[in-house]
């Protein structure tokens, strides 16, 4: 039970509500055996709808009772005619709504509602519509009544459009929004869709959608659902599913496919194609990381003559589905050891939307008038959120140290979402360190020194050979990390790890160091036991280094390694 | 007068006491028998199980009373081909889960419906592929899910559909930096949770967020000590228990999410809690139920 205050009474005031107490449990306790037996007796009549009402009355969840009463109108439909079946309807509607009156949130309540209106044969749609209207006038976050109301649009046909007239209005005259807004972001998409992008809005509209949201919050800055809804307007749609990269290692005989999202594809209804030369070959393919079912990075090992170095050169072509625009091509030249085809993060939005003038325009003005906001509101968390936002989507790079400034601004501003605020500066500052690593067309990436908590987007860094990421917070290299298979050199110095399961089955992995970090015992280490090129391991300022005889345990754990350095 | 008031859901609250005895390691307090006794006869022929005795069979009671069941090793006291042969028949052809015969659709009963044949191990008897769709289809603009497909936003919907995706193997779908925003934005200046954007602070949304957080794997994301504070602010120090928010009354339902939010936050005189099933930890383990959380 929910919001009842707990209050000290006197002994007479307690006893007399003891006493009323028992005397509503006796009734209480009357009707539901009279019900009972009714039921036993398969008496289906007047008189249980009354006393199931007067239950229901008071106590709106006892689901059966509403159960007990659709029992009761099944039998009146084919007992009784149809005017009188239509008036007990009628009743039952006035019934409900007296009940919704005391209780508006009852589940029971709303879906016999439902039922009812479902079986009348002359349904009054429009009156169910003002009924919410007025229901959501007295409470408009009452989603019990919002769904009701989703009911009786379906079933009336009410166009769309009306519906989100409906939502403008309540948006510009009321403060409690949210559910408008939720409500809203179903309709827009279906009113004015953006034909490339699934679920999102004609960039027209999308503009004018901008300026009202703007509005909102310029008008109510501690309006929350307003900045969450914006936050949606500017994000991009999810991204349809992608072959990445294709990557071909001749001396490894080995094939990598990175996928935009994880997919399966050993399930039934999947096929990844192999061609070499234009011969289809069906190999087995494997998840980078062994048990997972879905993965987005997968690979498979070539049979013997496959990649001959007799040939000028070869081409290795997948295919997903017998899907022609889920492919991808590589040419690998004679004498190459390994050859790859990739898509740019920047081509592929993976980051952030490709904008038009118009609206790269529209929101460099908004960032402007939200800087604004910010110097009268310097607490406004929301304000600073979304000044990072708009900075991310107009030019990442450029913005760059601006929006580490407005993070310490945030954690400041809400201190208790530091964590967030953290994780989510790691995710776009990782960002900025693979689009430079494009731009610089090179296979190595620096993430040092940049208070990365966490690892993000290691799925498109399967071509990395040489990572810097010393100097962070990270506590640990996940399973994630299994995809960092060109992975060559490894530098993960001053951190607080403690935990490199991820460091395991990496094939080109020859040199790591993890200098000044948190790993306690060889056992941590095991992971690196896969790792069969590796000769290079630097462990020094650990606390593992200060355990009795540890190079000698480490020399048996990892035999491959020629240089294990712990002082 | 509350006891008789409550018997519409007695089975979830016999399975809120239970379980909350057993994370204190008091499990052995209980009558085991006497809840056998109760839980036997609850079973209609239709194979679903009622709230109490004279109440009709629901998916929601069919959970707990399989929760209790599996709490005390006892599955055996039911027919447990009729339970799956119940759910099997609330499924839609939407992929949805209606809650019982008269047909209310709601992802909590999707959850209700894989997390009682998870326990059971016969995820495979119904369509999962098309349940996923559904459930999916429930995903809003906020990375959160609703009772329907157009329904808002709700901490106790989302709990459902993520446990619901962790069945399932499919957390994969979930943009989970996008919800665990959402849902680390439930914490209010007290130090408490909410269910959904400019609502009041209540126990049990320790759980529903919680759970939800540990699921996608940003429970970190939640200002931990502040939480435990407020939680321990809604015990009474006369009665014992938890209320909803300080101050006001307690009841075994706040008590139970209150003692499991702890839990999730690491306190150490409370048996490990699994975030899907609501369950001490050894429990799912003991029956090797297959979960995979994100990191």
């Amino acid at each position: 039970m929910h919001g009842r205050i707990k209050v000290k009474s006197t002994e007479e005031q307690k006893e007399q509500k003891a006493k009323e107490r028992a005397k509503k449990l006796q009734f209480y306790q009357a009707t539901t055996a009279a019900i009972s037996e009714k039921r036993k007796d398969h008496q289906f009549d007047q008189e249980v709808l009354e006393l199931t009402g007067q239950i229901l009355s008071v106590n709106p969840d006892y689901a059966t009772y509403w159960n007990l009463r659709r029992q009761i109108f099944l039998h009146f439909e084919h007992e009784k005619e149809p005017e009188e079946v239509k008036s007990i309807h009628q009743k039952e509607l006035f019934f409900l709504e007296t009940c919704l009156r005391v209780n508006p949130k009852s589940y029971g309540t709303w879906h016999h509602r439902c039922w009812v209106m479902d079986h009348m044969q002359e349904p009054d749609w429009k009156r169910e519509l003002e009924l919410c209207n007025k229901f959501l006038e007295y409470d408009e976050r009452n989603f019990h009544c919002w769904d009701y109301r989703r009911f009786v649009v379906q079933r009336s046909a009410v166009p769309v459009e009306e519906e989100l007239a409906y939502t403008s209005r309540l948006i510009s005259t009321n403060f409690s929004n949210y559910s408008s807004w939720h409500y809203r972001s179903t309709l827009l998409p279906i009113v004015h869709p953006d034909h490339k992008r699934q679920g999102r809005i004609s960039e027209k509209i999308l503009l004018k959608e901008y300026e009202l949201v703007q509005n909102a919050f310029f008008t109510d800055p501690n309006d929350q659902s307003a900045w969450f809804y914006y936050r949606w307007l500017l994000g991009r749609a999810d991204s349809l599913l992608k072959i990445n990269c294709l990557y071909v290692n001749r001396d490894q005989r080995r094939i990598l496919v990175c996928f935009s999202r994880p997919v399966n594809v050993l399930s039934k209804s999947s096929k990844l194609i192999l061609f070499v030369d234009q011969k289809l070959i069906l190999p087995e393919w494997r998840p980078v990381a062994g048990q997972k079912t879905y993965s987005c990075v997968w690979l498979c090992d070539l049979p013997e003559c496959t990649l001959d170095n007799g040939s000028l050169h070869q081409d290795i072509k997948v295919v997903w589905d017998g899907d022609d625009d889920l492919q991808k091509e590589c040419t690998i030249y004679k004498g190459k050891r390994e050859s790859w085809c990739r898509d740019s993060a920047t081509a592929e939005e993976l980051f952030r939307c490709q904008m038009s003038v118009e609206k790269s325009t529209q929101l460099q003005s908004e960032l402007e008038s939200c800087k604004q906001l910010q110097e009268l509101e310097p607490d406004n968390k929301w304000c600073l959120l979304t000044v990072i936002l708009l900075m991310r989507a107009l030019d990442p790079l450029g913005y760059e140290n601006e929006t580490l400034q407005y993070f310490k601004a945030l954690k400041v501003a809400d201190a208790m979402r530091t964590r967030y605020y953290n994780d989510l500066c790691s995710k776009f500052v990782i960002e900025n360190c693979i689009l430079k690593m494009e731009y610089a067309e090179v296979r190595v990436i620096d993430m040092s020194h940049k208070n990365l908590t966490r690892l993000c987007y290691l799925d498109q860094m399967v071509l990395v050979t040489h990572m810097n990421l010393s100097g962070n917070q990270l506590t640990c290299l996940p399973p994630s990390f299994l995809t960092m298979q060109c992975l060559e050199v490894l530098n993960a110095d001053d951190n607080s790890i403690e935990n490199v399961s991820g460091l395991s089955n990496l094939p080109q992995l020859e040199e790591v160091t993890l200098r000044n970090n948190c790993i306690q015992t060889p056992a941590d280490l095991q992971p690196l036991a896969s790792c069969l090129k590796l000769s290079f391991l630097d462990l020094k300022g650990n606390p593992v280094c200060n355990l009795p005889n540890i190079h000698s345990e480490l020399t048996l754990l990892l035999p491959q390694v020629k240089e294990i350095i712990l002082q | 007068m509350e006891y008789c008031m409550s018997e519409y859901l007695r089975m979830s609250g016999v399975y809120w006491g239970l379980t909350v005895m057993d994370l204190m390691g008091q499990l052995h307090r209980m009558n085991k028998d006497e809840i056998l006794e109760f839980v036997k006869p609850c079973q209609h022929e239709c194979g679903g199980i009622s709230a109490s005795i004279g109440h009709d069979p629901h998916l929601l009671y069919t959970l707990s009373a399989v929760q209790i069941l599996t709490l005390y090793n006892s599955l055996h006291v039911i027919d447990v081909d009729k339970v799956v042969e119940y759910v099997k028949s609330l499924q839609q052809p939407d992929g949805s889960f209606a809650g019982d015969q008269w047909g209310e659709i709601d992802t909590r009963f999707s959850f209700c419906a894989v997390a009682t044949l998870a326990l059971l191990g016969r995820l495979d008897a119904v369509d999962i592929d098309k349940a996923v769709e559904f459930v999916l289809s429930c995903m809003n603009f906020d990375g959160g899910f609703g009772c329907r497909p157009g329904s808002e936003s709700h901490a106790g919907q989302i709990y459902c559909c993520t446990g619901f995706l962790a069945i399932t193997g499919q957390l994969h779908q979930v943009n989970a930096d996008l919800l665990g925003w959402w849902l680390c934005e439930r914490q209010l200046p007290s130090g408490g949770l909410n269910g959904r954007p400019e609502k009041l602070p209540d126990v049990c949304y320790s759980w529903w967020v919680l759970a939800s957080l540990k699921i996608i794997g940003r429970l970190h994301w939640i200002d931990r000590e502040k939480l435990e504070h407020f939680i321990l602010a809604c015990q009474d120090e006369e009665t014992g228990g938890f209320a909803d928010r300080p101050g006001d009354m307690v009841d075994p339902f706040h008590t139970l999410f209150g003692i499991a939010g702890l839990s999730l936050l690491g306190n150490e005189q409370i048996k490990p809690v699994n975030p899907v099933f609501c369950m001490p930890e050894e429990v799912p383990r003991r029956i090797n139920v297959k979960l995979e959380l994100l990191n």
